[in-house]
């Protein structure tokens, strides 16, 4: 660094140059030439000398400076004035945690299971029943509405749900006749879906297909509510499903048995998929063929 | 909270998948551990306590809203400081726009507008007044430099880091700065005014 050279200049800039070559003397930011010419300078002259004494005063004074401390009410000020803000950055309040379940929705369908669809997997677990067919229902709002099951399909996945939702499809036609639902319909169906979580009526002692107990009810157990929703959608989105060529996914909200769910649909050119989140411990796949 | 680092805090705070609850928790740790220091930062680059708290306030609002652009290439409490002494730089800079009153009418107005005119609580003792009112002599940046190095104890590197200049313009700002204190401060220094911590104890 290069030090100001006293003697130059008018005697205040040149004061003020001296001190500033012993400030930095002071600092240890001299190379060895400007330090000698530094020491030569105070072996020769008293008064620099003296100048270094009060540059180490003004340091130690500095360092000493009395603390500051918060005035009264000042804190109490700081978050009143960024309660707004922090309102503003969290956004609305979701009341339940159906926004979070709205969030996984989206990570799910967006981040979850569509790159595992789209990696293939080499085995169909979905059966096609006998005599299937299909029936347009409703006809409107595409996705799940406007494919329907008749009687007669099986279930791929044996599980207790898989053998009533055959139950409903059999008896109405369709389970989603009416699923697809508007806006509203579909956050109050979010919302009771983050209720069940919240408070799952699972009997004690009973566990979930994963072997994890379940029914917890306490506020750490809302968090572990959600892990195992994961854990059951993961178990889902897992198993092998046949990919292909022109493949469409949806995801879609239901009810089964008046219960919310939520379905994801893979749509291909011959046949469509239906993945089903049934609670938290089992899902079904169904696979139907889609009319002439 | 008390378990996360600084940088897990922000994290949490800028995570849009956490419980607002959690996300408020974590802002307001932040908020607890950074205000005394950004308050003092900016009391000692400013000219009054009403400033330093809305120069505390703009930092922590400003610390919100950006908390997603924290991208960790350098200590959060380094950003924290730097979006401090921008915010006091910010508001030298409009005050420095604003139209001057008189400091004679100052009292009157204050008087007139129901504000107590009593001194900043926090105002400096006896001892550090003559270096507070030196140090306001002193340019913004040579000030800032001289709060930073001098009384918070940053290293050159950080202040450098803080300031968004070099560390040589730290280095050398910072000892012009301490050249002209000394000048200024020439008859209170020395060593027959040799300070608490330089006094001969026997």
């Amino acid at each position: 660094m290069r030090r100001p050279k006293p003697g130059d200049d008018d005697p205040m800039t040149d004061r003020l140059d001296r001190l500033e070559a012993l400030a930095a003397y002071a600092a240890g930011e001299l190379d060895d030439a400007e330090r000698r010419e530094i020491e030569a300078l105070m072996a020769s002259d008293p008064a620099a000398a003296a100048d270094l004494e009060r540059l180490a005063d003004l340091d130690d004074r500095l360092t000493a400076a009395p603390a500051l401390e918060l005035p009264t009410g000042a804190h109490d000020r700081l978050l009143a004035a960024l309660g707004p803000i922090v309102e503003e950055e969290l956004g609305p309040e979701p009341g339940t945690r159906a926004s979070r379940v709205r969030a996984m929705f989206g990570w799910l369908v967006e981040g979850g299971l569509v790159p595992r669809l789209a990696a293939g997997a080499a085995a169909l677990v979905v059966i096609a029943g006998v005599g299937i067919g299909l029936s347009q229902i409703g006809g409107t709002g595409g996705g799940l509405a406007a494919l329907s099951p008749t009687a007669g399909e099986q279930l791929a996945s044996p599980g207790v749900a898989g053998d009533a939702a055959m139950d409903t499809f059999g008896r109405d036609g369709g389970l989603l006749a009416g699923g697809v639902y508007d806006e509203a319909t579909a956050l109050a169906l979010l919302d009771s879906y983050a209720d069940r979580l919240a408070a799952p009526e699972v009997a004690p002692g009973t566990e979930t297909s994963d072997g994890t107990a379940a029914g917890a009810t306490d506020d750490g157990g809302a968090e572990a509510d959600m892990q195992s929703l994961f854990a059951a959608i993961d178990r889902c989105a897992s198993k092998p499903l046949e990919s292909g060529p022109g493949e469409q996914l949806h995801g879609e909200l239901a009810t089964y048995n008046d219960e919310p769910a939520i379905v994801f649909v893979i749509e291909r050119p011959d046949a469509s998929l239906e993945l089903w989140v049934l609670e938290q411990s089992d899902c079904g796949i169904l696979l139907f063929h889609k009319a002439e | 909270m008390d378990g996360l680092t600084d940088e897990q805090l922000l994290a949490l705070w800028a995570n849009h998948e956490a419980s607002h609850e959690r996300r408020e928790a974590a802002f307001r740790e932040l908020v607890g551990r950074y205000e005394r220091r950004v308050f003092a930062i900016c009391r000692r680059i400013l000219r009054s306590n009403a400033d330093a708290e809305e120069a505390m306030q703009d930092t922590f609002v400003r610390v919100a809203r950006s908390a997603a652009t924290f991208r960790g290439d350098s200590k959060l409490s380094t950003w924290v400081h730097r979006v401090a002494t921008s915010a006091c730089q910010d508001l030298l800079r409009k005050a420095a726009r604003r139209p001057q009153t008189p400091v004679a009418d100052v009292a009157e107005a204050a008087a007139a507008a129901g504000i107590d005119q009593q001194p900043d609580e926090s105002a400096q003792t006896d001892a550090f007044d003559a270096i507070q009112r030196a140090l306001e002599t002193l340019d913004d940046v040579s000030r800032t430099i001289v709060v930073l190095c001098g009384i918070e104890g940053f290293e050159y590197a950080e202040a450098a880091e803080v300031l968004a200049i070099p560390v040589g313009t730290v280095k050398s700002r910072l000892f012009r700065a301490r050249a002209r204190l000394a000048d200024l401060l020439a008859d209170d220094l020395g060593p027959e005014h040799l300070g608490p911590a330089r006094r001969p104890t026997s």
